[in-house]
């Protein structure tokens, strides 16, 4: 039944081995290098590589910024300014040059973050030919269509002298490293990284788990935005001049396929592509028409080929010319989660309010001018399973989304705990209210076990590591608790998003046609279950289902909608008997 | 006040052609739900296919329209063919796709045929009325681009075919089972847009010029005009593309020449804040 | 006249990520008739009317329309030979109006629209997605019978419809029948759909596991087992 849990040891971690070979790649270049030339375009090279990093933040939150160029402009342009017009040392410019840029970011992501992601595209691009009108037509301020010069170096310290190339692509660097670490934290570091990560992978189910899209998306697009202004100031003071030229358009979009080239999968994705993206040109002594062909045709070959970034790439011609396939062991989450399957005790739901969790007064739901649910009356039973039943187009799942905020009520009330609420995706799992899709969705890059953490992380209740390791175990999902959602059969995937759900120890658990697609033996098993769940852990559950002989087995209390009405509720055994529930299945005469 | 009304004028000549440019991109969002980066690429393609044809070969200027029209009918059917049918429902893929096509082509145009702009010989007649003053090219030009765009509406409206294009649009699987072949439709709908973006493309060059670079502005002035007028909308583009050209017209008229440009850009942004879904457009399409 | 059944189905076999939809469905649609497939949810009712549409292929067995082999074909192919479908989901095009909607393609020569679906035609210049269930039920079997069909198969035409509604919708297929428009429908609402149709097959786990005529299968016990699980 559970396959062995690989050891953490026996496998190597490509992604450590690709970080170190880099940092010594990076490291001592410049020792290698002596032509003037090469340095600076190494130094362009790890300028890159911060404007790279700081926009891989906003595209793993799933938004394009066609604009990184023009936030490194405005940085560049704010410490141009202080430091040439006003005289306000380097160091004390860069963070207001950074903290400008990520205020404008903030003003641009209220506007266009709350739409569809081309909206944002757009919005991005448009304000970077805004940028460029602003810097050029201001020109006492910003020295118009040249642009402005003689920007100092930075000020020395501690014998270090930045007017040195070398000295000054350490100095970058140095910023890249911290650049970097804002990525891990944006990443998998923080409990935000995590959310934004998941929205990015699919963000009904991460709303549905608690995480707040806009509001996420906007911190990333502040932090992308100031980075790229921090870059950006690096850039003008070392060629000691910025010109509206730097941020023409063009520019972003190289900058985005240099995140796209190294994947936003690894830490270091958006380095390497910087890498690869300034070398080649170089290299080739290509003109700048010739780099733009370029760049446009790698961004072809990315969107046919290699979504992924290339890594993944590399890492099967590795695998096919070595035979050695790289698998990461579990992390140390996943690892203490796994150890916590042998001891993991389940916790009873302490019921404490005796008011009905959740309720409908007069309820009435409308697409258009179609009615789909009308005059509701209904209370869940608490400490039952319920079942919500009905023919085809009767508005079952209607009734869930209205439940949890996913379709807006046209009149009447939902009552939670006796209180009017108003339901809102996220906010329902706080509450203690958690909901399964009828297509099982899960999380196609994240392993089973990182999904029941986080699941539990995001709906910020106190949920004990054992109740976890027992829902691991419950849930017969030790043998793949390291696999990836892709990676799951139907039935493992129905079996993880009932435990993803499960995770914040919800008191009330909607499933959504939970049978739907699974053959007999499995219908069987999963039915065991979900009345086993609900005997241990007290959790009020209510279902909607087709496959009614298991209904009728399963559920305490049913209660049948039909045509967007309830026409009935009681014990399976009213229920069946009812003449109007016969007449709504088999028809009327 | 007189110099109002001239840019009243300026800017209703300006509209019209605006809506021109923006037709196409209207079309591929409205019928194909696409959204085009590489449109303000095949613009200068257009203008480019004309003013070679025009003037390598010495076709009158007629020709030259069709010829800018078969040139971008025939990219547009192999970009969707290739490129957007691969990646329909996937909006970042095709927005990346548009992108690349278009830094191949900007590159590409550059290399080919240089960074200088090109004109093609427009007559500098003026017309005069009531002390207006309207420059032949631009009047013909914006006369022009209205009547095509109502024919348009027209063939999208009126006729068969265009009810066709919409019920595909609206329901793809229903149209399949309708009998409709759903590829076939999308190719033309896109080979008649980006047409559509050729012949705006010559018909406007006397006015704007041709150089690598506009297809910038080609872009963000279509997707103003469409964002504005809402879309899907080929109505909402028609006002949208007026409302654009009055406002830039006085934007130029009023404010410094460093300074206007802003104001064009400034219409998309404050669209976007306050009113998404454009003047005609549907709020669900917009979330 | 032939005795080919316009539609025959031999021995359909499909399946999703492995897990059976169609087990060897053998089922015939004679000229004239009107057949109805009945059966629970999820018994494979979708998945067969899938098929026959072209939407997915199915892994063995064949689908003739007229004896002509269309297993595999696109369903627009399909739809021009002759099959005219209503689906479940999204029947309609909602941003045509209803006369748009109904000049698609040629009307049909056998019946009287306007005599048909009287209510569309009092909203004819109405958009579609304004329409109420009832009315898009029957817009979307009026789309279908355009350029006369061979066979017409509609796909649950009575769904999430009240009981008045339901008897105008099956009244107007009565009607279509009666004019000579062959017509296969899947129905979940079995009464209805017996007390209208010729035969009928009843559909469990993707098998036929009942068929005959209409008036047989009413009186059988095997119906109401098979919907309500007891």
């Amino acid at each position: 039944m559970s396959e062995t849990i690989p050891a953490p040891r026996t496998y190597l971690n490509i992604d450590r081995l690709a970080i170190s070979a880099l940092a010594l790649v990076l490291l001592g270049a410049p020792l290698a290098l002596s032509n003037t030339y090469q340095l600076n375009v190494l130094v362009l090279m790890a300028v890159n590589a911060i404007l790279a990093t700081g926009l891989a933040i906003v595209i793993r939150a799933d938004r394009l910024s066609l604009a990184q160029a023009s936030f490194g402009g405005v940085g560049g342009y704010t410490t141009g300014i202080l430091t040439t017009a006003h005289g306000v040392p380097f160091w004390l410019a860069l963070p207001v040059g950074g903290l400008l840029a990520a205020m404008i970011g903030i003003l641009l992501g209220l506007i266009s973050l709350r739409l569809r992601g081309f909206y944002f595209a757009i919005a991005t691009f448009t304000f970077s030919q805004l940028a460029i009108v602003i810097l050029r037509a201001w020109t006492p301020v910003t020295g118009g269509m040249s642009g402005m010069f003689g920007l100092p170096y930075p000020a020395g310290f501690l014998g270090f002298d930045f007017s040195d190339p070398r000295q000054y692509y350490y100095l970058v660097l140095a910023a890249l490293f911290l650049v970097v670490l804002i990525y891990g934290a944006c990443s998998f570091a923080t409990s935000f990284g995590r959310g934004l990560t998941l929205l990015g992978e699919d963000e009904v189910l991460a709303t549905t788990l608690g995480v707040p899209a806009t509001r996420y998306r906007l911190v990333a697009f502040a932090l992308s935005s100031g980075i790229g202004g921090i870059g950006g100031a690096f850039s003008a003071h070392f060629i000691q001049g910025v010109s509206p030229s730097d941020i023409a358009p063009v520019v972003s979009v190289f900058i985005l396929v240099m995140v796209l080239a190294g994947g936003t999968k690894t830490l270091v994705g958006p380095i390497l592509g910087a890498i690869i993206l300034t070398m080649v040109p170089e290299l080739l002594r290509a003109s700048a028409q010739w780099s733009m062909v370029f760049y446009g045709v790698f961004l072809l070959l990315y969107v046919y080929f290699f979504r992924d970034g290339l890594l993944p790439i590399v890492k099967s011609v590795f695998h096919r010319a070595t035979g050695q396939r790289f698998v990461p062991g579990p992390s140390a989450r996943e690892a203490a989660l796994i150890a916590a399957v042998a001891e993991g005790r389940p916790t009873a739901l302490q019921i404490s309010d005796e008011t009905p969790i959740i309720a409908f007064e007069d309820v009435g739901c409308q697409f258009g001018s179609l009615k789909v649910l009308q005059g509701l009356n209904w209370q869940v039973r608490t400490g039952c399973i319920n079942g919500l039943i009905g023919p085809n187009g009767a508005g079952k799942t209607t009734f869930f989304n209205v439940l949890t905020g996913v379709a807006s009520v046209a009149e009447g009330l939902v009552r939670w705990h006796g209180r009017p609420v108003s339901p809102v995706p996220g906010e329902m799992v706080r509450r203690g209210m958690s909901r399964t899709f009828q297509h099982a969705r899960v999380f196609d890059n994240t392993s089973v076990a990182e999904a029941i953490l986080l699941a539990a992380e995001l709906s910020r209740r106190e949920v004990p590591l054992g109740q976890l390791g027992w829902l691991l175990r419950f849930f017969e999902l030790e043998g793949v608790a390291l696999k990836r959602g892709r990676a799951l059969s139907h039935y493992e995937r129905r079996l993880t998003s009932i435990a993803m759900a499960m995770a914040s120890m919800p008191e009330l658990l909607l499933l959504d046609e939970p049978l739907a697609g699974l053959d007999d033996t499995e219908t069987q098993r999963l039915s065991d279950m979900i009345a086993r769940l609900h005997k241990i852990t007290g959790t009020t559950i209510l279902l909607i289902e087709h496959k009614l002989s298991e209904v009728m087995e399963l559920c305490a209390i049913l209660t049948v909608l039909d045509d967007g009405r309830i026409i009935a509720a009681g014990t399976p055994k009213q229920v069946s008997t009812n003449e109007a529930v016969i007449e709504a299945y088999l028809g009327n005469e | 006040m007189q110099l109002f009304m001239q840019q009243i004028v300026n800017g209703l000549m300006l509209g019209g052609m605006f809506t021109l440019i923006s037709i196409g991109l209207s079309l591929m969002f409205g019928i194909m739900k696409v959204a085009n980066f590489a449109y303000g690429a095949l613009y200068m393609l257009g203008g480019y296919a004309a003013y070679w044809a025009s003037s390598l070969l010495g076709v009158p200027n007629w020709f030259a329209i069709l010829v800018a029209f078969a040139a971008t009918f025939l990219l547009g059917v192999i970009i969707e063919k290739f490129g957007f049918a691969r990646f329909r429902g996937n909006e970042e893929a095709t927005l990346i796709f548009g992108l690349g096509v278009a830094l191949i082509a900007r590159g590409g145009a550059v290399l080919a045929w240089g960074s200088q702009s090109r004109f093609f010989p427009v007559s500098f007649n003026a017309y005069h009325i009531g002390g207006i003053v309207l420059p032949a090219a631009r009047f013909w030009a914006a006369v022009a681009s209205v009547v095509i765009v109502i024919c348009v509406y027209l063939i999208v409206n009126r006729t068969k075919w265009g009810r066709i294009i919409r019920a595909v649009s609206d329901n793809p699987e229903r149209a399949s089972l309708a009998g409709f072949n759903t590829q076939l439709q999308y190719l033309l709908t896109a080979g008649l847009a980006t047409g559509l973006t050729g012949v705006a493309a010559v018909l406007l060059i006397p006015v704007f010029s041709l150089s690598p670079a506009v297809d910038d502005s080609a872009l963000y002035t279509a997707m103003t005009v469409v964002i504005l007028g809402g879309l899907g909308s080929i109505s909402g583009c028609i006002v949208g593309g007026f409302i654009l050209g009055i406002v830039t017209a006085i934007a130029f008229g009023y404010l410094p020449s460093p300074i206007a440009p802003a104001v064009p850009l400034l219409v998309l942004i404050l669209t976007l804040a306050f009113k998404p879904e454009g003047l005609f457009g549907s709020r669900d399409r917009v979330v | 006249m032939s005795n080919i059944p316009i539609l025959s189905l031999e021995k359909v076999e499909s399946r999703v990520f492995g897990a059976v939809k169609l087990a060897g469905v053998s089922i015939e649609v004679h000229s004239g008739e009107l057949v109805s497939i009945l059966g629970a949810n999820g018994a494979g009712k979708t998945s067969l009317l899938g098929v026959i549409a072209g939407l997915y292929r199915p892994s063995a067995g064949k689908i003739r329309l007229e004896g002509q082999d269309i297993t595999g074909l696109s369903p627009h192919r399909i739809s021009r030979l002759g099959i005219g479908f209503a689906p479940q989901n999204h029947p309609i095009f909602g941003s045509l109006t209803v006369a748009e909607s109904l000049d698609l393609g040629r009307p049909n020569s056998r019946v009287d629209l306007p005599k048909l679906f009287p209510n569309l035609f009092a909203k004819h210049k109405q958009r579609a997605a304004s329409l109420s269930g009832g009315e898009r039920q029957m817009l979307s079997m009026a789309i279908a019978i355009q350029n006369d069909p061979k066979i017409c198969i509609f796909d649950e035409p009575s769904s999430g419809l009240a009981p008045k509604i339901v008897s105008q919708v099956f009244a107007a297929i009565a009607a279509m029948v009666d004019a000579g428009i062959t017509v296969l429908m899947v129905e979940q609402n079995a009464r209805a759909a017996l007390r209208h149709a010729n035969r009928a097959y009843v559909m469990e786990h993707g098998a036929i596991v009942a068929g005959g005529l209409a008036a047989d299968l009413a009186k059988d016990d095997q119906i109401r087992r098979a919907y309500l699980g007891m």
